[in-house]
């Protein structure tokens, strides 16, 4: 399975161990003991959690090592040099002409002064410029003039990348390393880019690494895959093989955990009738006039739980905005389930309406203060004695020890339970929840998304959950709503709207998570 | 264009509070004439004759009327048109702070990107030390140093200019450099440092790794994609400190006996000519509006999401 002619090698990694500068040997290093080949026109998926190493690797590959860190031991060769030590003026011939990299953050990796046109000109010379762009813009589909003279600032994320993209292989490299292609981007354009780069990769043969925490993204576009878990590859080989039969515990959790249309992790519960969100005909207008939400009807009862699907612009997170009173309503009307006006601002609202409405955000970094523990956090507001707030972070999966913890002694996932427990002490009719597994890793989001179906069934409470991935919406909700540009366009039960979809962009969304469930 | 309205409307109302304020102070121009020997007799007849027996607001009116038509007003205590008096030092203050700026700015900006380019060497460390001394000196200790330095030790500048107010631009220039040093330093070390402070900061942006791992040589880098994102918050300094050049150079000019606007505020102020204080806080006013929609403007040229927004 590794390629032993090492003539035709491009990138070699062989025995390496990169450590973080002054740590204690005995401490766990960042990558440990890599060996990795990699022939001309191959292509290697590399797949793993946060914290995994995988961007240090791919970094590495590129002759980056990422300041604070340390090349204990080994070797790496890219394209027959050791680039780590190559002066600048030597990478700066290889970087685009041998080897390219498009990092992970495509919102900042443009030059925001810079034109597109322009970002080409640094690196492309001599004659018929504009007509080499033009065409390696087409090639990544972004055919047409137009793109040329437009800033960063004027293209869509999915724009961004595959200007990133053409810029990356403008001058044919033999070795293309992508970090996260998509995690920046909606589900159904994340797609088109990756059709994008493998139809590329076909026709032109150059050899791919792709990283992603993501096992449907790397196993689309790449013939191997290798699994990492904290710092070494746990397992490597052809990706059918490894999806069919995965060998390593690591491996096993994520082909499981990728969320599978057809699967329940929670039962639907018993519904009253009686409603906490009333809302008919909203609307939100934001900034001058962007209608968020347009004529939006909506009623949710007690104890039940609603997904809500959509792009990024399709107006989910500044409706569950509204209904929280960050953002305030411009027409229609809403109201909780005791007839109280939710319009009204948010430093209006009486105590037991804002304790019984409770928001999880996405990113559980942003939303813990970094400067308390866990029991500075939840008593905040909520007044919980400390034996509350054991019992609610129990209720999370939580033990007492993480009492005292701050969260940057704490994991993604830690982090976002404490979140969660913050929230159903202020014991809330209603709980939303903004993407609130889509900062965590696949593994851990399962577990996280159990814990919420324990906690769903064990109080009662209703749930307003809002994700991009249909999947998991599925698997968790009774009903399902479906949002594009401000509007409802669908909505039903889960079956209804899985099994016969009426909208096109339902259809797309289920399409494609198909595939990824069937890989 | 709204906001050269607003700045408009800014002037006005800081020119009537102004005014107001001025106004209230005990004393006018014809306490400040007649002195310790004014009676109230002498000193009423002055002020029927001058107008300043009328009500604030005849007297905003007719002193707006004349600012329109250009007419600065009148001291009586120097017995002069105030344009008379203010414009030549108006002109000493300029020619100084063009030299200072000339000499500062595009210093600091070459300086400040090379320490920020290289910030490990050890010369930049102790440039670095320096201009954080050179911060916080005031200026007259500067000013001393200068000219100890350069008109003591080592004659090259006059060390006090003896010249009158409108005095021609060849005499002038040699009693211009060591006040201008003196400036050029304190803004120098605060352009500096914002610019080595910026270029750290642009140089740790993904979209510089990024134009780095395209291939992109390191001249086109520092011209094409650090220098136009590092210099922003430098426009905003520069023009600061520009203003400053042409409104807050009271110690130095002092130091010097430099004839400029400087000198000439503290002169009006401890002679209590109000009608000589007024221009020079409206020309202070007009220098800081100015300025700051100029570094807007110019801001807008290196940032175009800043530009069609407004759009």
């Amino acid at each position: 399975m590794i390629t032993t002619l090492t003539q035709s090698q491009i990138l070699g990694f062989s025995n390496v161990t990169v450590r973080i500068k002054n740590e204690a040997r005995d401490s766990r290093p960042i990558l440990e003991a890599i060996g990795l080949q990699l022939g001309h026109g191959e292509t290697l998926g590399i797949v793993g959690g946060s914290g995994s190493g995988k961007s240090t690797l791919l970094r590495l590959a590129a002759g980056v090592l990422t300041p604070g860190l340390v090349l204990d031991q080994g070797e790496v060769t890219t394209v027959g040099k050791n680039l780590l030590v190559a002066t600048p003026a030597e990478r700066s011939n290889i970087y685009g002409s041998v080897v390219a990299l498009v990092a992970q953050s495509i919102g900042e990796s443009l030059t925001p002064h810079l034109t597109v046109l322009s970002h080409f000109r640094d690196t492309v010379s001599g004659e018929a410029v504009d007509e080499r762009v033009l065409e390696s813009l087409a090639e990544v589909g972004l055919g047409g003039e137009k793109y040329l003279h437009r800033y960063p600032h004027q293209l869509s994320g999915g724009e961004r990348q595959r200007v990133l993209l053409a810029l990356a292989l403008v001058r044919s490299p033999q070795l293309l390393l992508l970090d996260e292609p998509t995690s920046a981007l909606d589900v159904s354009i994340g797609s088109e880019v990756l059709t994008t780069i493998d139809r590329l990769q076909r026709s032109r043969g150059f050899a791919l690494v792709c990283v992603s925490h993501d096992l449907g993204v790397v196993s689309q576009i790449s013939k191997r895959i290798a699994v990492m878990n904290q710092g070494r590859i746990v397992e490597l080989g052809q990706t059918s093989q490894v999806l069919r039969s995965p060998s390593h515990e690591y491996t096993k959790a994520l082909v499981s955990s990728i969320p599978k249309l057809d699967q329940r992790i929670r039962e639907s519960s018993s519904q009253s009738n009686e409603r906490v969100l009333v809302c008919r005909g909203l609307q939100i207008v934001r900034g001058q006039t962007t209608r968020a939400i347009d004529s939006l009807d909506l009623e949710i009862k007690q104890g039940e739980v609603v997904g809500i699907i959509g792009e990024s612009g399709s107006g989910k997170s500044s409706l569950l905005s509204a209904i929280c009173g960050l953002v305030s309503v411009t027409g229609g009307s809403l109201h909780d389930g005791d007839g109280y006006d939710l319009s009204t601002a948010l430093q209006m609202r009486p105590r037991e309406v804002l304790s019984s409405i409770q928001m999880v955000f996405q990113n559980p970094d942003d939303s813990l203060n970094p400067m308390r523990t866990v029991a500075q956090s939840l008593s905040r507001y909520t007044h919980a004695t400390n034996s509350e707030i054991s019992s609610a972070l129990l209720t999370v999966g939580l033990g007492e020890q993480f009492l005292t913890r701050r969260p940057r002694e704490m994991s993604g996932g830690e982090k976002q339970r404490a979140a969660i427990a913050r929230a159903l002490l202020a014991e809330p009719r209603l709980l939303l929840l903004d993407e609130v597994t889509s900062a965590l890793d696949v593994t851990v989001q399962a577990a996280v998304m159990k814990t919420l179906a324990d906690l769903q069934r064990k109080l009662n409470i209703a749930m307003i959950i809002v994700s991009h991935d249909i999947a998991l919406v599925a698997s968790f909700v009774d009903r399902i709503l479906v949002l594009r540009n401000g509007q409802l366009v669908e909505q039903g039960s889960v079956d209804d709207v899985i099994k016969s979809p009426r909208d096109s962009y339902t259809q797309n969304l289920i399409n494609i998570s198909a595939r990824r469930a069937a890989i | 264009m709204r906001r050269v309205v607003f700045s408009l409307a800014t002037f006005i109302a800081l020119a009537v509070v102004s005014f107001v304020g001025v106004d209230a102070l005990p004393g006018d121009g014809c306490t400040a004439l007649l002195g310790r020997f004014g009676t109230n007799a002498k000193i009423d007849a002055c002020r029927q004759e001058n107008n300043l027996n009328d009500s604030v607001v005849v007297r905003i009116k007719d002193w707006s009327g004349d600012l329109v038509r250009g007419d600065l007003g009148y001291s009586i205590k120097r017995d002069e048109q105030v344009s008379k008096i203010i414009i030549p030092r108006l002109r000493n203050t300029a020619v100084m702070a063009a030299v200072a700026a000339l000499i500062a700015f595009p210093s600091a900006i070459v300086v400040g990107l090379l320490l920020g380019r290289y910030p490990r060497k050890r010369i930049s460390k102790a440039i670095n030390q320096f201009s954080v001394i050179a911060m916080t000196l005031p200026e007259f200790v500067i000013a001393t140093v200068l000219w100890l330095v350069l008109s003591i030790w080592i004659p090259i500048f006059p060390g006090v200019s003896v010249m009158p107010s409108n005095a021609s631009l060849l005499q002038l220039l040699p009693n211009v450099w060591l006040p201008a040093l003196t400036l050029a330093v304190v803004i120098f070390a605060h352009s500096m440092r914002t610019m080595r402070a910026s270029v750290t900061n642009v140089q740790n942006m993904p979209f510089v790794e990024s134009a780095r791992l395209r291939g992109t040589n390191e001249r086109k880098m520092i011209s094409r994609h650090i220098v136009p994102a590092a210099l922003p918050p430098v426009v905003n300094v520069v023009a600061l400190d520009g203003a400053w050049l042409l409104t807050g150079t009271f110690v130095t000019e002092a130091a010097f006996n430099f004839q400029g606007l400087g000198r000439l505020a503290i002169d009006a102020i401890s002679d209590r000519d109000t009608a000589l204080i007024l221009p020079i806080i409206l020309f202070g006013l007009a220098v800081y509006l100015v300025s700051s929609i100029l570094a807007d403007s110019l801001v807008r040229v290196f940032d175009p999401r800043l530009r069609s927004s407004n759009r």
